[in-house]
């Protein structure tokens, strides 16, 4: 992608800079401008902070939906130091700021010079951890829920059963945070094999025999069998070892037998082939990242070796590593019920694989992170584009195979894992004031993202939420592009990495309006459904 | 097949005909005849073609329509005359045709099953070669001037005729389309017997030199296999019209 100077500076050079009225309160200031005056503040306000080393710009993207609009992504820092969570995205046309939405965090005062290295930070979530590493820690300003800030060292860390991201507090060495935050489709059921249907593979011939790795599309999609060795899984998602190419999936004569493999290989292939033709966007990284497919992850034969955390991550569930990485679990045996439901392999799903993939998106975009409300956004997002892919490549209806509006229901027995239309019907929030404000699940992360799901929903089909019995005209399922397409741009072009579902609100129903007007079905459509779920 | 029954008819005529000048009838000299014709295949000629194939795991079709114009055919001949109106003659026929096609494809898309490409187009520089070998029993009449013959029999008729072996085209991600660069042509033979039936007439210029002109129908069914899976049937032979030089021996 060629290099860009900053699309704000022919406004902002005639801009008087405000960059010395920032708040000295401690808690986080949410933007959310889009009217001409605040835009034209923030053009100043962004200004001066670049110039003073506080916000840096780290990406431009051009608008793949609308080609006079690109999105510039400010990280926030602090004495050159990165600030997790702050981060601004300012939609820009021409020379102008149409819209800014994002976080800023203000009145932090710590020593910026860490006194720990790197190296010993290392060896200390090693300790913490029980795993051996080979992954560097990066150096950040992390805000405290308890108030303040702390300049840690962060890690994510694949552990047993998780994936926790540590953070060591940089000049005492004490554990600061150890936080799971493994992004995952959720799952809790019951499965029966292989769906039986044909897939066209593309691989590549290797000699005598042929190997996982497409080489018709862009990127590089590889998917590796890890022949259910737990322990080398362990180490390859710590970065201790590297996959090879005798790791990749291999077939003798073509003709593909391993039903987790293949539907791993052809549907991560169909998930960048959604984002290509639906968004223009090629692949996670918007430059054709290199995606990895994980398969066999652990042996379904040792099943019961292992423990509820084990099981949770590596057989019912489905996880998005990092960089390109995608693990897929074994599901259950036969007769297994987990919470009264049996998975097949989490591969079989394609709107799984377009949900784990999609968190791929969100890391090299928003950066949404992964706990409170924008974990729950995170999560509704991945939801999203999953049954948009399976909407794009499947007929609808009901049954296997089928595009609907349930989450995992190809994998699972009975039902399925979550319900876009009916949240409830798994237990979860369709209205914002029934939304789980618990600490488990990184604050609900995986129930919440119902009420953006089912936003979705009623924005595309229309209905009535069942809480606030409000009802949503939608644009009809022969438009159903217009709402994926708002809401791709909307999270990977405008949302800041901290949004709380008034941030989406806002950002959505902009995004609807740029790209089909003001009153514009697709606008009406999603102010409606924000309202019947509660988020006025 | 079209002019069969303008051969039959002018036959008829040719046979109808003598039996006034049969009176002033006398035999041309000698028992052996050689002719030498040229003259050309009217009318144009078309056929179709259907051809399956396997690519990307999948199935695919070309149905190609070929159309060959008319074109010059060359006759070399001997007769010999058995009785005074009955003979037997051999003839060796070479023509060609020129032409043109066009085709439509379905091809198989390389991501997924059952999402076939269209892709259609028109190719020129077609050629089909017709090598004929005729035994026909002939009657003769006429008088020392004008002679007229009827002859019918089999015909071993062999040809080569270039058809479209594949469809070429470019392709990009995400393969959605194609862009057809070109459709190979392969030369492909075979042979058939069929018959023949016809007519000619001769007017005597010297004592062993006759100038001729002869009107021939032949046919024969030609199957042709562009590829080891595809045959493409093609109706050989048809109308000719030549003329030329005769000696008698």
């Amino acid at each position: 992608m060629p290099r860009r100077s900053s699309p704000t500076l022919p406004a902002l050079a005639a801009l008087v800079s405000l960059a010395g009225a920032a708040s000295d309160a401690a808690e986080p200031r949410r933007i959310a401008a889009a009217a001409t005056a605040d835009t034209h503040a923030w053009a100043a306000r962004i200004e001066g902070l670049v110039r003073d080393g506080a916000l840096a710009l780290r990406t431009v993207r051009d608008d793949t939906l609308r080609p006079d609009r690109q999105h510039a992504r400010y990280a926030q820092l602090y004495k050159g130091v990165p600030v997790v969570g702050g981060d601004l995205v300012a939609q820009v046309s021409g020379a102008d700021i149409v819209s800014v939405f994002g976080t800023l965090y203000d009145g932090i005062d710590i020593d910026p010079v860490p006194e720990l290295s790197a190296d010993r930070a290392l060896e200390i979530i090693s300790r913490a951890s029980g795993q051996p590493l080979g992954n560097r820690p990066d150096l950040v300003v992390l805000p405290r829920p308890t108030g303040g800030f702390a300049l840690v060292y962060t890690l994510p860390v694949f552990t047993g059963g998780d994936r926790i991201v540590y953070s060591i507090d940089a000049h005492s060495g004490a554990v600061v945070e150890a936080r799971s935050e493994i992004q995952t489709q959720s799952a809790v059921g019951h499965g029966h094999g292989v769906l039986g249907d044909d897939k066209k593979m593309s691989v590549r011939a290797a000699g005598s025999q042929f190997v996982g790795d497409d080489v018709l599309r862009p990127p590089l999609l590889e998917t590796f069998d890890l022949k259910g060795d737990f322990s080398r899984t362990l180490l390859f998602l710590n970065g201790v070892i590297r996959t090879t190419d005798s790791d990749l999936i291999t077939d003798a004569d073509n003709d593909w037998s391993d039903g987790p493999a293949v539907d791993a290989h052809t549907y991560a292939g169909y998930v960048y082939d959604y984002f290509f033709k639906r968004f223009g966007r090629r692949g996670l990284d918007g430059n054709d990242l290199r995606v990895r497919s994980v398969v066999h992850p652990v042996s379904l034969a040792d099943y019961s070796r292992y423990g509820p955390d084990v099981v949770g991550l590596f057989f019912v569930n489905a996880f998005y590593a990092g960089n390109g990485t995608m693990v897929f679990g074994e599901g259950l045996p036969a007769g297994v019920f987990l919470d009264g439901q049996n998975f097949k392999p989490f591969s079989a799903a394609l709107d799984v694989v377009g949900h784990e993939l999609t968190h791929g998106v969100t890391q090299f975009t928003s950066r949404l992170r992964g706990t409170g409300e924008a974990g729950a956004l995170n999560e509704s997002f991945s939801d999203m584009m999953g049954t948009g892919v399976e909407f794009f490549f499947q007929a609808a209806g009901n049954g296997p195979l089928k595009a609907d509006y349930q989450l995992a229901e190809d994998i699972t027995t009975p039902g399925a894992v979550r319900s876009m239309d009916n949240p409830a019907l798994y237990g979860h929030a369709d209205h914002y004031s029934t939304r789980y404000q618990g600490p488990q699940d990184g604050g609900g992360i995986h129930r919440n993202c119902a009420i953006s799901n089912q936003v979705y929903y009623l924005a595309i089909e229309g209905g009535t939420n069942r809480t606030s019995r409000l009802s949503v005209q939608g644009v009809g399922a022969a438009n159903r592009e217009q709402i994926e397409k708002v809401m791709y741009r909307a999270f990977t072009s405008m949302m800041p990495s901290d949004a709380n579902f008034a941030t989406a609100r806002v950002v959505t129903i902009q995004s609807a309006r740029d790209l089909y007007g003001t009153g514009s079905p697709a606008e009406r459509a999603l102010i409606q459904a924000w309202t019947a779920v509660g988020v006025p | 097949m079209n002019a069969l029954p303008a051969v039959l008819a002018l036959a008829a005529l040719t046979l109808a005909a003598p039996a006034r000048a049969e009176a002033q009838a006398a035999d041309p000299p000698g028992r052996v005849r050689l002719w030498l014709h040229g003259g050309f295949v009217p009318g144009a000629s078309d056929f179709t073609g259907t051809q399956t194939f396997t690519e990307f795991a999948e199935q695919g079709r070309i149905d190609t329509q070929y159309h060959q114009d008319a074109g010059p055919v060359f006759e070399i001949g001997v007769g010999f005359r058995l009785r005074r109106r009955l003979g037997l003659a051999a003839a060796g026929s070479f023509g060609r045709r020129d032409g043109t096609g066009s085709f439509t494809a379905t091809l198989p898309h390389p991501l997924y099953f059952g999402a076939f490409r269209p892709a259609s187009g028109d190719f020129r520089g077609t050629s089909q070669r017709e090598k004929a070998l005729h035994l026909d029993l002939a009657l003769l009449g006429g008088s020392s001037r004008l002679q007229w013959s009827a002859f019918a029999g089999p015909s071993l008729i062999a040809v080569r005729a270039e058809l479209v072996q594949r469809v070429d085209y470019t392709q990009a991600y995400p393969f959605d389309t194609v862009t057809v660069t070109g459709t190979p042509l392969a030369a492909t033979s075979d042979h058939a017997f069929g018959f023949n039936v016809g007519a000619g007439l001769d007017w005597q210029v010297a004592r062993h030199v006759a100038i001729g002109t002869q009107v021939r129908f032949s046919h024969a069914t030609v199957s042709l296999e562009p590829t080891a899976e595809d045959r493409v049937e093609i109706d050989a032979g048809g109308l000719q019209l030549t003329g030329g030089l005769r000696l008698d021996f």
